[in-house]
């Protein structure tokens, strides 16, 4: 009764080792890969909930003006924050995140000594440092850019006609370009100051400590320097305080003391705006040094990021 | 030359066992080890030690004699509790430690005849070698130091232009090896080490063998853990072996091994005509079972040890066969640990 | 003979293509220095010259930088001050990227972060080293299952066992399917369970998997157990390279031991004409020179133990240990010296019968020779290098002559051309210097 192909069959599967004779990324393929990854643990992607609370929260207190500015654009067509000042105001949101992110993207790998096992792959010394602090500077992008654009969004809904739009975008580009500007300045300065140190406290500490602290010395002395009335000896021995009219040399190179400052007295250097808030340095002419200081920052911490991983005490 | 007397003899460090005797040196837990000689003897009696909730050494007594004792357990078996409570740094939970007769805990006249070798690498990374060792010697009030600090280096052979240089230069081996100089500097009668050989280069290995040698062969107790059983069976053939805080056995394993009697012995036999000598052996009450092995030899449990061991010689010449290898194949340390460890 | 790629490599040499399969490590005048802070420039490496055939490979030496140094060039992380080294057949400095797609290495220390799943991290690892993502996680989930991680995969490598983070570390350098593992002390902080289980697991990646493994370790004993050949580094130089085998040759001396009547049993095989030495425990018997000598000898230990009724324990011809290699004068007493000699034969025929088996699978029997050759016939800038199997040995050529032409025959019967070489007669002479 039992037909052909009811008889009985058996097979023992070979499920030992298996080599692999699949496709291979190679290097820029790894190094791609090293990057999403990275972008994806400095938002807490693929980690626990614990470690998204600090991007998430960071995310949703740089938009909470953007939000508030739609309302208030929409009601009563008063802004509440400018595109250009938006990062400037909201530095310190900035800093925390790079605080509490970069020790993650960075330190982790020099705590665990995990790094011996990515050079022991095809990567290159400087792959890995180059994706770590491209995937921070687009992390950064997200905090930075996504705020602006819920500005622009929320603004240009409450307009009409499109010279409006068109104005309001040609004051909208500049935002962005701020927000790239900061992304990069203050992505490449955490990651440098957190590459020396395994301990996630100790970075975490270095980066808060450095934003914070050049701040606070260079915009107090910009005020303490710029724009401060001097008093005038009048002859018959009388005398009042006068204001001058422009700086002197040393709120322009007070300015250069904290890297919020320097872009910002770049912006308004680049702009021509005089300054109407005291805490901003206006460099005038010499803002061209801004600019060039600025660059040849960022170039020397790219540099010294890409040395120190260089070194053999890494393996 | 003449046979009996026993010019370097190794293997069988074991203090106060006659390796002829083979005999009662060894018993299985929870009796005590038997043995007692005079000089500095290590004493445990019921001694017990809990953390909080958890029971590190539990109901431990036995006593350690001079020569070299390895102290053996898996990872977490209380090893370097039980060191440390030899040591006077930590005090019984319950029972008595007794060094010399005298009692460990709260006697800071122990540590002038205990030395400790701790596992983990000393603090003092940024002293010199001879620095880190004349300290010691100064905490020991010391009469001469410079001269115990020079016979301590020369012991350990450090006695070099390294001792000049700061620790954290060091090799793991060179730091393992000024510990040992630092423990010995005030010249103690007994020495605890925990995992002495580790990282050492096998170079180095065996200058501390042939040093711990040396010190048991002088009257020394010495007490080492270490996870290297090849090495403590190299080192010394006596042995205590801890399982989760309990004393599992203790004395020379090859007794040890005599006294898993459930256990039939294992042994790799070769012979000129293995298919006569097999079916010769399956015939005696002494052989649970032989099997030809593939590619020559034959593997034969024997569940009666003696007898086995008494009768293979005649049983192979009875039959005309000639005895190449005869190899007990279970009676490495490292089988009777492994037998300890699971039962 | 010398290596394919020495450059004064003979014809002989030049007949294996560079990138000839034959060798996995290969390496010419291999030198590193570092430039010295305080106390001058260290030379980590050399003048290393060796070639090692495929399969499970010892790395011992001298602690210092020597070890991690070689695996560091030979991953193409440092650069060698001089000489040259090549991987796979690819050189070190020229083809870096494409040997570390093909090599796995496991670092000694601790590389694992504490907060991510073993599968995670090897999937990362994976990918890191160029497989696709699917590739990546089918990868990582074999390579787990093959050390043996199952469901504890998916728990955080922080709370693991030291033994289940070093089989994570073997897992993460096996997910690329490379044709070589670099594992540097991979039973470092493992218990005797866990040492043995890692063991194990190596033994079989090299058997099973085909993958050859260079496995650095200061355990000599490990090395011995695991391993198909064996280099040996001291102070930068090389000691020896040769097959395991060559370390571990049987010496034509016996060792009895019987649970008691040590004595009685002495003076018995002494009354039958042999020449019994006490070691610890054991007798040491000296087999003779022909096979009908050696059956002699066999017999009338087997007949002695009959007659008095002992306790027979063991039975065995003692063999040659690699730590020989590392003992110095102060330990000659502890070895019976003349084993030193027994059966060597010149060093590289007997590597040729070995070699050629070990690598059998590639399928070119003269590379395979040559390869193997070349790694017996190592460097003369070692100390006291390469024919002699134990480097150390003593030789006393005064006492050589009444002993050394008998040595062989019996002691190696397998390797054929091997009996009164000169070294093996010179180190043979020792027994009776040492017999007193």
């Amino acid at each position: 009764m039992s037909t052909e192909t009811a008889t009985p069959s058996g097979v023992i599967h070979d499920i030992g080792y298996r080599t692999y004779d699949g496709e291979r990324v190679g290097r820029l393929g790894i190094v791609r890969a090293l990057y999403w990854h990275s972008l994806r643990s400095a938002w807490g992607l693929g980690r626990g909930p614990k470690a998204k609370i600090v991007p998430f929260m960071a995310l949703v207190i740089m938009c909470l003006p953007a939000v508030a500015n739609a309302f208030s654009v929409s009601r009563t067509g008063i802004r509440a924050i400018a595109y250009d000042e938006y990062m400037f105001s909201f530095q310190l949101v900035l800093v925390l995140y790079l605080a509490a992110v970069t020790p993650e993207l960075i330190s982790r790998d020099i705590r665990n000594r995990t790094l011996p096992l990515y050079f022991s792959r095809p990567l290159r010394r400087t792959d890995y440092p180059l994706a770590k602090v491209s995937a921070l500077i687009t992390a950064m992008l997200v905090l930075t850019a996504v705020p602006e654009l819920l500005l622009y969004v929320g603004t240009i809904g409450s307009l009409h006609g499109a010279s409006e739009v068109w104005h309001e975008t040609r004051a909208f580009l500049p935002g962005v370009e701020l927000a790239v500007v900061y992304s990069v300045t203050f992505a490449i300065l955490a990651a440098l100051l957190s590459c020396f140190t395994g301990r996630r406290a100790f970075a975490t500490g270095a980066v808060a400590v450095f934003f914070f602290g050049t701040w606070v010395v260079s915009t107090a002395m910009v005020h303490l320097t710029g724009f401060r009335p001097h008093y005038h000896h009048d002859p018959d021995g009388g005398g009042y305080f006068v204001k001058p009219e422009s700086p002197g040399l040393g709120p322009k190179i007070s300015g250069l003391l904290n890297p919020a400052n320097m872009i910002e007295g770049m912006k308004e250097w680049i702009v021509g705006r005089a300054p109407d808030k005291a805490e901003i340095p206006y460099p005038g002419g010499f803002g061209a040094v801004y600019l060039i200081v600025l660059v040849a920052l960022c170039a020397l911490g790219l540099f010294l990021l890409m040395r120190r991983y260089q070194k053999a005490s890494l393996l | 030359m003449t046979i009996d007397n026993i010019p370097g003899q190794r293997d069988t460090a074991a203090a106060g066992t006659g390796a002829e005797s083979g005999s009662s040196a060894a018993t299985i837990a929870p009796d005590p080890a038997a043995g007692h000689g005079a000089a500095a003897e290590i004493v445990l009696d019921n001694v017990t030690h809990w953390y909080g909730n958890v029971v590190a050494v539990n109901d431990i007594s036995m006593t350690i004699g001079p020569g070299v004792t390895g102290l053996l357990g898996p990872n977490g078996a209380g090893k370097s509790t039980l060191l440390h409570l030899v040591s006077g740094f930590l005090s019984p939970s319950r029972g008595t430690v007794t060094v010399a007769g005298q009692a460990t805990w709260h006697n800071p006249g122990i540590y002038r005849l205990i030395g400790l070798v701790p596992e983990r690498d000393s603090v003092y990374a940024f002293l010199t070698g001879r620095q880190f060792v004349t300290a010691t010697a100064k905490l020991h009030k010391l009469a001469d130091v410079d001269t115990a600090v020079a016979r301590a280096l020369t012991m350990v052979e450090m006695d070099t232009e390294a001792a000049d240089r700061r620790i954290d230069t060091y090799s793991k081996g060179m730091r393992q090896r000024i510990k040992v100089a630092a423990a010995l500097v005030h010249q103690p009668r007994v020495l605890l080490l925990d995992e002495p050989f580790n990282g050492m280069d096998p170079r180095q290995r065996m200058h501390m063998m042939d040093l711990l040698h040396r010190l048991g062969d002088s009257g020394h107790t010495i007490v080492f853990s270490s996870h290297i059983l090849e090495e403590v069976e190299r080192l010394s053939g006596t042995v205590q072996v801890i399982v989760s805080g309990r004393l599992a056995a203790s004395g020379d394993y090859r007794t040890i091994r005599r006294l898993m009697t459930s256990r039939p012995h294992v042994f790799q036999v070769a012979s000129s005509d293995d298919r006569v000598l097999a079916a010769a052996l399956i015939g005696r009450d002494s052989v649970n079972g032989v099997e030809l092995v593939p590619g020559g030899g034959l593997q034969v449990r024997a569940g009666d040890y003696g007898a086995f061991s008494r009768e293979l010689a005649a049983v192979a010449r009875e039959h005309g066969v000639r005895l190449r290898t005869v190899l007990p194949a279970d009676e490495s340390l490292e089988s009777v640990f492994t037998y300890l460890v699971a039962s | 003979m010398t290596t394919a790629t020495t450059p004064t490599a003979g014809p002989a040499g030049a007949a294996v293509p560079a990138a000839g399969l034959a060798a996995v490590i290969e390496a010419s005048g291999l030198t590193k220095r570092y430039p010295g802070t305080s106390r001058g420039p260290v030379t980590a490496l050399d003048g290393l010259t060796l070639a090692v055939p495929p399969g499970v490979i010892g790395l011992v030496g001298a602690n210092g930088a020597g070890k991690s140094t070689l695996i560091k060039i030979l991953l193409g992380l440092l650069a060698p001050t001089s000489g040259s080294a090549a991987v796979l057949g690819y050189d070190v400095v020229d083809q870096a990227e494409r040997i570390r797609t093909l090599v796995g290495y496991m670092p000694e220390h601790d590389c694992l972060p504490p907060d991510v799943t073993a599968t995670e991290f090897v999937t990362h690892m994976g990918r890191m080293g160029g497989l696709p993502p699917t590739a990546a996680k089918e990868r990582a989930a074999e390579a787990l299952r093959h050390v043996g991680l199952h469901e504890e995969r998916y728990r955080l490598t922080g709370t693991y066992s030291t033994g289940m983070k070093q089989r994570v570390k073997l897992a993460q350098a096996l997910v690329g399917d490379p044709r070589l593992l670099l594992l540097d002390e991979p039973t470092n902080g493992l218990d005797p369970a866990g040492r043995e289980a890692m063991l194990d697991l190596i033994e079989r990646i090299g058997a099973e998997f085909g993958i050859s493994i260079l496995v650095a370790s200061h355990l000599l004993g490990e090395i011995e157990q695991i391993c198909d050949s064996l280099v040996a580094i001291d102070s930068g130089k090389l000691l020896r390279a040769a097959s395991m085998s060559a370390f571990t040759k049987a010496s034509a001396v016996l060792a009895v031991e019987v649970d008691e009547g040590t004595g009685q049993l002495g003076a018995a095989l002494k009354a039958a004409g042999l020449e019994p030495r006490r070691d610890g425990r054991a007798l040491l018997v000296r087999l003779g020179a022909t096979d009908e000598e050696a059956d002699r000898v066999y017999d009338a230990i087997r007949d002695a133990v009959a007659d008095l009724g002992l306790p027979l324990n063991r039975l065995e011809r003692r063999r040659h240990r690699v730590e020989e290699l590392f003992a110095d004068e102060r330990f000659e007493d502890d070895r019976f010296d003349d084993e030193a000699a027994l059966g060597a034969p010149a060093a590289g025929t007997a590597f040729a019968g070995t070699g050629a088996t070990d690598i059998g699978s590639v399928g070119a029997p003269v590379a395979a020779a040559l390869s193997a050759d070349s790694l017996a016939d190592s460097p003369a800038d070692g100390p006291a290098a390469a024919a002699d199997p134990v480097a150390a040995a003593p030789t006393d050529p005064a006492a050589a002559a009444d002993s050394s032409a008998a040595a062989d025959p019996a002691a190696a019967p397998a390797d054929p051309p091997s009996a009164g070489t000169t070294a093996g007669g010179a180190a043979t002479g020792n027994e009776s210097a040492d017999e007193h």
